[in-house]
């Protein structure tokens, strides 16, 4: 061997450090090398869905459905002592990560401080006063019971025995009080006071006390009996007030009152009777962590919940960074439907029971013309509209406002009244005498592929009657501006004669999404103003007999449907995706979603889902590394 | 040089105000305002009392001066999106994160510039050089939108061999979550210091000293590191300043596209959500370290190459 083969040359010694520095660095970049999966366990109990039916409004709840497997060999406990289930991963990997939108912008954390401006992971730190199941059976939360009383219009809910807060001290009913006084207090100014209000909630006193006519200590909520009895008196009877009750989530007397009603989101005086307490709150980063003085029922199986803000959800969740992930445009839809891997955690569910509907201003002409309305409301072609538009999954065709599985929804009975037929639109136009030949048809941009349909229907127009549709797109503040600006003599003054729009139920009754069209001499944000179908509203809100309250809702529905003056487009069934080591009995199909993954309103405690999911042994095939 | 640095500060105290006194007239000229919700519009009273409790009501020369007054006294306000925060505290909250992200960019681009450039310069029109050159205009003309686009693309989404930030400071974390942007952040350096270098480095190698050197039998390598380097400093340090403000500033595409929770992020959410104070503190302090860099780079000029006299003295 010569001088020269010993010695490394200049060249090959800035080659062995170039290669050298290069592994080093890709080294650290490489994922973790996952952790062995652990042996594959038997199907857990918690995989067979407990049969749940929904509780009458005056019984006591059922016995909590046995979730715990049998036992294992080796117990799997989280953080807060609650035994995993057999496929469950081990505690240390039981956190769950969502996106904060792109940045967390929160000033709240609960709902019944704040709606619309609160953080992720919100409305998690209390069980509200009622639950739905997956199903949308209503079933007790932090009430156990309720009654009314004879007049309709004092509700009792008995509060449970053995909830309190996570520093010790009980809930009780003036906590319940005290969320209400806030939210109704004008100076506080609460962001959802309409809920609550006549025509809704019917809370007594609850407008008065808002336009600052009553004080806050006249609203019809108050302490019963004793400590762990609410009173909630309403102004006429509220039949459905149990269902709004998911959304009555209490903030702790105490903190309020030292606080403010933002003190979760400040870990140092956050407090929780939910399952979960606020950890860490900053703009990049929110993390609520399981909360273990709550009863065995309400802890969690996640130990912990992290919200990060990412610039693309879609993207984080394609890069294992998030659980779960909503497609928002086209071509994420695209992705996932073009994708093996992708579609098969796609999961299609009916969402919050939205429907994207056209209305007609009838004040004005043509719209005024009912067999104008008529002609142009066969003319939707609805099933081309889901299958080609919608992609065949994320929508059904409506043909009512009610969609499938919502109380009352009588869709496949009214199919005809407004089913695609061209040659009778043609029919019904040339009868109308209307002539005319161009219309503007806005469309509200929150609208899932709202320019598409709209687009479509506007062909379908131009095609059959020659009129000429012009599609405008319009951003949501300024067409909600223009919908419901009024002129100087109080009455509706828009520009918007044909619009698309859509709307979906804050709560499961059929009140809530038929009062949207009570017309806007009741209010309400459409010129429709049909005292017939006003005047069945008012005979079926107060009504006990459930199914005659059904009927007339039913019947009004029927009305609207005929009278044209709303074409209803589809019922929405929004894409959700979920990574397949998000597990627990949510998961599961139910009656209403037929298809995997967690009813509306998601990861929350108006249902149990929140409590009963868990990530399962399978995460590490996944998950690049612990967030 | 002490009336010159005096000279300079007292200008750059008057380049300051002018620059919060136009920053201000931007941004009440924008439309919308911080207390504009799309969702749920506040009650024109409500709406009223907090225009009135941040002086908002006011015209945008009187906000001006207010805040000055409060700014000499180091009192920079609160933010306007993060009640009960006080944006010097945000501020430094997530400036640690744009400062370790901009450093990494100039620590392996700024080198690397200077290497590749010499490169070039010395293997003048052969392959090397074509390549590189070819490299360097590549990476100074693509948009840096666009290379964020393709790298998550293809390195995140599909090869997952990197990840975006979890929304901690990017010194806690791992390094799969911060060698990618580092590495697009300092992409435009790169190329830029090559070209520089290169151009800088055939000027200074076609000069009679270095001839000289060479004929009085230095080695190359000698040559080009301590005659040749030395005079090719001033260009470079010309853009070196620039350079580091803009890495400590931070980036915002590149910040945002990676949910990096830096300063450039927060600076464009700031714009978006109308958040006035802390804005104006962010252009400030962008302002300061740009007038500072820039001092600081002027003397160094005078330290490289002792013919540079500052302020005109003989």
């Amino acid at each position: 061997m010569t001088k020269q083969e010993k010695t490394l040359s200049r060249r090959q010694m800035l080659k062995l450090v170039g290669i050298g520095a290069g592994g080093a660095l890709l080294a650290a970049c490489a994922p973790a090398a996952p952790a062995a999966p652990a042996a594959p366990a038997a199907p857990a109990a918690t995989e067979a869905p407990a049969a749940t039916e929904a509780p009458a409004a005056t019984e006591a709840p059922a016995a909590a459905a046995a979730t715990e497997a049998p036992a294992a060999a080796a117990e799997n406990v989280n953080a807060v002592g609650k035994k995993l289930p057999d496929d469950a991963a081990p505690s240390d990997k039981q956190i769950y990560v969502g996106s904060a939108g792109q940045a967390n912008n929160g000033k709240f954390m609960d709902i019944s401080a704040n709606v619309y401006n609160r953080g992720p992971f919100s409305d998690l730190n209390a069980v509200p006063l009622t639950r739905i199941n997956k199903d949308f059976d209503l079933v007790p939360g932090s009430a156990s019971e309720w009654k009314v009383d004879e007049a309709g219009t004092a509700w009792t809910f008995k509060l449970r025995d053995d909830l309190n807060w996570s520093d010790g001290t009980p809930l009780t009913a003036d906590d319940f009080v005290a969320t209400f006084r806030n939210m109704a207090d004008p100076k506080f100014a609460y962001d959802f006071t309409w809920f609550y209000s006549k025509g809704s909630g019917n809370v007594k006193n609850f407008d008065e006390v808002v336009a600052g006519k009553v004080p806050v200590e006249e609203l019809g909520v108050r302490k019963g009996a004793n400590d762990k009895e609410l009173i909630i008196e309403t102004s006429e009877p509220t039949p459905y007030l149990p269902r709004l009750g998911i959304f009555i989530m209490p903030l702790q007397k105490k903190a309020l009152e030292a606080h403010g009603a933002s003190y979760n989101t400040d870990p140092a005086t956050a407090v929780s009777s939910g399952p979960f307490i606020v950890t860490a709150f900053s703009p990049t980063r929110v993390e609520l962590t399981a909360n273990p003085n709550v009863p065995d029922d309400i802890k969690p199986y996640l130990n912990k919940l992290i919200a990060v803000p990412f610039p693309n959800n879609f993207q984080a969740y394609q890069a294992g960074q998030i659980d779960n992930v909503t497609p928002s445009n086209a071509a994420e839809i695209d992705a996932v439907l073009n994708d093996a891997e992708l579609s098969k955690q796609a999961t299609p569910d009916v969402g919050d029971f939205r429907t994207d509907y056209f209305f007609f201003d009838v004040t004005k002409a043509p719209f005024d013309n009912l067999k104008f309305r008529q002609a142009l409301s066969h003319l939707l072609d609805r099933d081309s509209i889901v299958q080609f538009i919608q992609k065949g999954v994320l929508a059904r065709p409506a043909y009512s406002m009610l969609a499938p599985g919502f109380p009352a929804a009588n869709g496949e009975a009214l199919k005809d009244i407004q089913k695609y037929d061209p040659e009778l639109a043609k029919q019904l136009y040339e009868e109308s005498g209307v002539k005319v030949d161009s219309l503007v048809l806005q469309v509200r941009d929150d609208v899932t592929f709202g320019s598409e349909m709209a687009q479509a229907y506007a062909d379908a127009i131009k095609q059959n009657l020659g009129i000429d549709v012009e599609v405008k797109k319009v951003v949501s503040k300024d067409f909600m501006a223009d919908l419901l600006k009024k002129g100087a003599d109080g009455k509706p003054d828009t520009t918007i004669d044909f619009g698309l729009i859509s709307y979906g139920m804050d709560y499961l009754d059929p009140s809530n999404l038929l009062t949207v069209f009570k017309g806007s001499d009741l209010g309400g944000r459409h010129s429709w103003n049909n005292k017939a179908y006003q005047d069945l509203l008012a005979q079926a809100g107060p009504m006990t007999d459930i199914e005659a309250r059904t009927k007339l809702y039913q019947d009004a529905e029927k009305l609207m449907v005929e009278d044209s003056a709303f074409v209803w487009g589809v019922h929405r069934t929004p894409l959700n995706l979920w990574k397949p080591y998000v597990q627990g009995t949510p998961m599961l199909p139910g009656k209403v979603n037929t298809n995997p993954g967690i009813s509306w309103p998601a990861l929350s405690t108006m249902n149990s889902s929140i409590i009963d999911i868990y990530i399962g042994n399978n995460v590490d095939e996944f998950r690049k590394s612990t967030p | 040089m002490t009336r010159y640095i005096i000279g300079r500060l007292t200008g750059a105290v008057f380049v300051l105000l002018c620059v919060t006194f136009i920053t201000f007239f931007l941004m009440y000229s924008a439309p919308g305002g911080p207390y504009d919700e799309l969702n749920q519009p506040l009650s024109p009273e409500a709406k009223a009392n907090m225009l009135k409790k941040f002086g908002l009501d006011q015209p945008f020369y009187v906000n001006w001066w207010n805040w000055l007054t409060k700014a000499v006294q180091g009192d920079f306000g609160e933010s306007y999106y993060y009640p009960k925060t006080r944006v010097v505290d945000l501020f430094f909250r997530y400036w640690g994160s744009s400062v370790m992200l901009g450093f990494l960019a100039v620590a392996w681009s700024f080198p690397l510039g200077i290497a590749l450039g010499i490169v070039a310069a010395l293997k003048r029109n052969t392959l090397i050089d074509q390549v590189l050159t070819t490299m360097s205009l590549v990476t100074i003309t693509i948009p840096q939108i666009s290379i964020i686009f393709f790298s998550i693309a293809l390195f995140v989404v599909s090869l997952k061999w990197f990840g975006f930030n979890n929304g901690n400071p990017l010194y806690t974390q791992p390094p799969h979550t911060w060698v990618l942007p580092v590495f697009i952040f300092g992409v435009g350096t790169l190329g830029t210091l090559t070209r520089y270098t290169r151009s800088g480095m055939l000027d200074v190698l076609g000069q009679d000293y270095i001839r000289t050197a060479r004929a009085k039998g230095v080695r190359r390598s000698m040559v080009i590191l301590k005659h040749a380097m030395r005079n090719m400093l001033i260009p470079l340090l010309t853009i070196f300043g620039p350079v580091l403000a803009n890495a400590v500033t931070g980036s915002i595409f590149v910040e945002f596209a990676f949910a990096i929770p830096g300063i450039g992020r927060y600076f464009l959410e700031s714009i978006f959500a109308r958040d006035y104070p802390v804005l104006i503190f962010t252009v400030i302090i962008t302002a300061v370290l740009l007038t500072v860099t820039n001092l600081v780079i002027d003397i160094a000029y005078t330290l490289v190459d002792p013919r540079i006299r500052l302020g005109g003295a003989k």
